[in-house]
């Protein structure tokens, strides 16, 4: 069948308000990355100073950065690993849950976050985590430890790690919950009718067949918990900084642009080199 | 010449339930050693459930279920000593067909070479020897099937389960699987028993059928037997094409009885000489032939008029249905017979032996 031209430049003209917000994003990236070529400037200002890498070398050697970005890596992959481990149970008891009341009960549950605006939960966390939180007295009445006595959970790794692992649950939930639902369950009862008891056939048919999804599920939370600002600025203070509080202190307070945008971009590569080695896991496990 | 068997499986009054609704009631039967037996019926007539039950996976609410004379009720799947094959096949798609094979045998605790034996051994079985190597996904459909026969065989199970084993093959495929898993099961002196609610399959593969409707058994017998002499309409009708004729018995002597059938007239039927009431008369479409114009009616014959209104032809026989006052009848009759001539509402004189002429219950 052919089509008239005046139809298909008709349905081409449809794209044209996508083209322009990507234009719009594209040239604002952009521009974020050409600040980083140059030594100096500050919000309002045209961008000075001589054209290089000097502000890379700056930010990819001085301690304090460097810092930010170690804290930033480290802090991802404990709420990525922390968030799985919580979050295939749920995802499991959610997706094998018989009684669809139940099981949009839990869906509820796990959405409600959702809704829920990220800074009013965050200060709850703050609340039950605080020396005088929900914890530390629950720790207090158990006699775990004394009576005047707190476990600092609150300005430190630790709190954030928690914070972290909160806010990407719910994605890395129904990240899982959605691959396992496509999980053909007659394979468990293969592996069943084989003489693989229910261990054996979680380890060696039921995760090896979901490691795509968990996969997917990683590199989600990896991804988002590396981009966080809200969750270290409210319950780590000034004690934690991560990539994402570095550039908004550069670019705001400190009114260096060059180095924020610098920092932005090493972030931004860093995101890509992940994306871009799961999306490789990916592909060799569905080849196998 | 039936020799004392052993029993491999045994049924004593099963019930599965499923919440309030009854799947299955009272089912009860045996399987001996070396027999391919399949339960037949159509879906939902719970012979599905049945098997699974067998397997593990469906718990029973009443009854007994025994594989060689051990009550497995309350034992798990994984330590049941019965091969499933299913329905989708379920092979472990990240796993070689070699793989896949020897799941069983490593869960067995067999030792590295007599699991490599058993594989070989199972892949020689379905000449799938070449395809160790390869993946499910790199396998035809027949191929996959051959495969989940193989797996299940590796383990060389008490008994086989066959869940549909057909029903994911093209028709030409589907015929030959059949021969060759018959003669394979055969050679190796498997007991299976299989689901199907494919008639065709289940008289073609089986040393006995069992007849399943509504969560209830109905027939028990070797395929000769069901088609012969079913007991009830729904066995008739369901297993090949039949004509069931309303009929209400008039007078017997000793070796027939005569029926008055709807179109007013009677039906001779052989051997039932002794009856009261209504009944229900089974005629098979093979056994009516249609009269050539111009034939003498035979006396020893059942005789009856009617009109053409329909003819199918089939390659090896022709479908002729005659309408006689309201009822319905269906010959079928060979490509090159006279009746061929005959044009839609000519008149017909159908004929059949009163020795095919069966009183069955309703």
């Amino acid at each position: 069948m052919t089509r008239r031209p005046a139809t298909v430049v008709g349905s081409r003209l449809l794209l044209l308000p996508a083209l322009l917000v990507f234009a719009v994003f594209a040239a604002a990236l952009l521009d974020l990355l050409s600040w980083s070529f140059h030594a100096t400037g500050r919000i309002g200002a045209a961008p000075s100073g001589e054209f290089g890498l000097s502000v890379y070398a700056r930010v990819l050697s001085d301690p304090l950065y460097l810092s930010a970005l170690a804290t930033t890596f480290r802090l991802s992959a404990v709420a990525t690993v922390g968030s799985l481990l919580l979050g295939l149970p749920i995802a499991f008891w959610i997706v094998r849950t018989p009684s669809p009341r139940m099981r949009a009960t839990l869906i509820i549950l796990v959405a409600v976050p959702f809704m829920t605006s990220l800074i009013v939960r965050l200060y709850a966390l703050l609340l039950a985590l605080g020396n005088n939180g929900l914890i530390n007295r629950a720790l207090q009445a158990t006699g775990l430890i004394a009576e005047n006595d707190f476990v600092p959970l609150i300005r430190n790794e630790t709190s954030v790690a928690i914070g972290l692992v909160y806010f990407v649950l719910p994605f890395v939930v129904f990240t899982l919950a959605g691959s396992f639902k496509r999980f053909d369950r007659t394979l468990e009862e293969a592996a069943a009718n084989l003489g693989a008891d229910e261990v054996v056939t979680l380890l060696r048919v039921t995760l090896p067949l979901m490691a795509p999804g968990i996969l997917a599920a990683g590199t989600l939370a990896f991804v988002l918990a590396g981009t966080a600002f809200a969750t270290p600025l409210v319950l780590g203070g000034s004690a934690v900084r991560m990539v994402a509080n570095a550039i908004y202190d550069q670019a705001l307070f400190a009114q260096n642009l060059p180095v924020a945008a610098a920092l932005s971009a090493v972030a931004l590569v860093f995101t890509v080199v992940c994306l871009w080695f799961a999306g490789r896991l990916a592909q060799q496990d569905g080849r196998a | 010449m039936s020799l004392p068997r052993e029993t491999i499986l045994s049924l004593r009054g099963v019930d599965i339930r499923y919440g309030a609704s009854r799947i299955v009631e009272g089912a009860t039967f045996d399987v001996h050693s070396g027999e391919f037996v399949t339960l037949l019926g159509p879906s939902g007539s719970g012979k599905t459930s049945l098997l699974r039950a067998v397997a593990g996976f469906v718990p029973i609410a009443a009854g007994e279920v025994r594989l060689q004379d051990e009550r497995v009720n309350d034992i798990p799947p994984y330590e049941r000593d019965v091969g499933l094959v299913f329905q989708n096949y379920a092979l472990f798609p990240h796993m070689t067909v070699a793989q896949n094979l020897s799941f069983g045998p490593r869960m067995m605790k067999l030792s590295r070479a007599d699991t490599a034996m058993r594989v070989h051994e199972a892949l020689q079985h379905v000449r799938l020897d070449a395809y160790a190597g390869r993946y499910p996904h790199e396998l035809s459909g027949g191929q996959q099937q051959r495969v989940a026969i193989a797996r299940a065989l590796a383990m060389r199970p008490t008994l086989l389960l066959l869940d549909e084993p057909m029903s994911n093959l093209d028709a030409r495929l589907r015929a030959e699987m059949r021969v060759e898993l018959a003669a394979l099961l055969r050679r190796i002196g498997a007991t299976a028993l299989s689901v199907t609610h494919n008639q065709e399959e289940a008289l073609a593969m089986s040393d006995r059928v069992i007849v399943l409707a509504e969560g209830g058994i109905r027939q028990i017998g070797s395929p000769g037997e069901i088609y012969r002499t079913p007991v009830d309409s729904f066995v008739a009708s369901f297993i090949g094409d039949a004509n069931v004729i309303e009929a209400t018995f008039a007078e017997g002597d000793g070796e027939a009885g005569l029926f008055t059938v709807p179109w007013g007239e009677t039906v001779r039927a052989a051997g039932h000489g002794v009856g009261e009431g209504a009944a229900l008369l089974l005629v098979r479409p093979e056994s009516v032939g249609v009269a050539v114009p111009g034939d003498t009616p035979h006396p020893d014959l059942n005789w009856a008029r009617g009109r053409l209104v329909a003819r199918a032809y089939m390659g090896s026989y022709i479908e002729v249905r005659a309408s006689l006052g309201g009822v319905e009848l269906v010959a079928k009759v060979p490509p090159d017979h006279a009746s061929a001539q005959l044009v839609l509402g000519d008149d017909i004189v159908l004929q059949w032996h009163p020795n095919a002429v069966r009183v069955i219950r309703r």
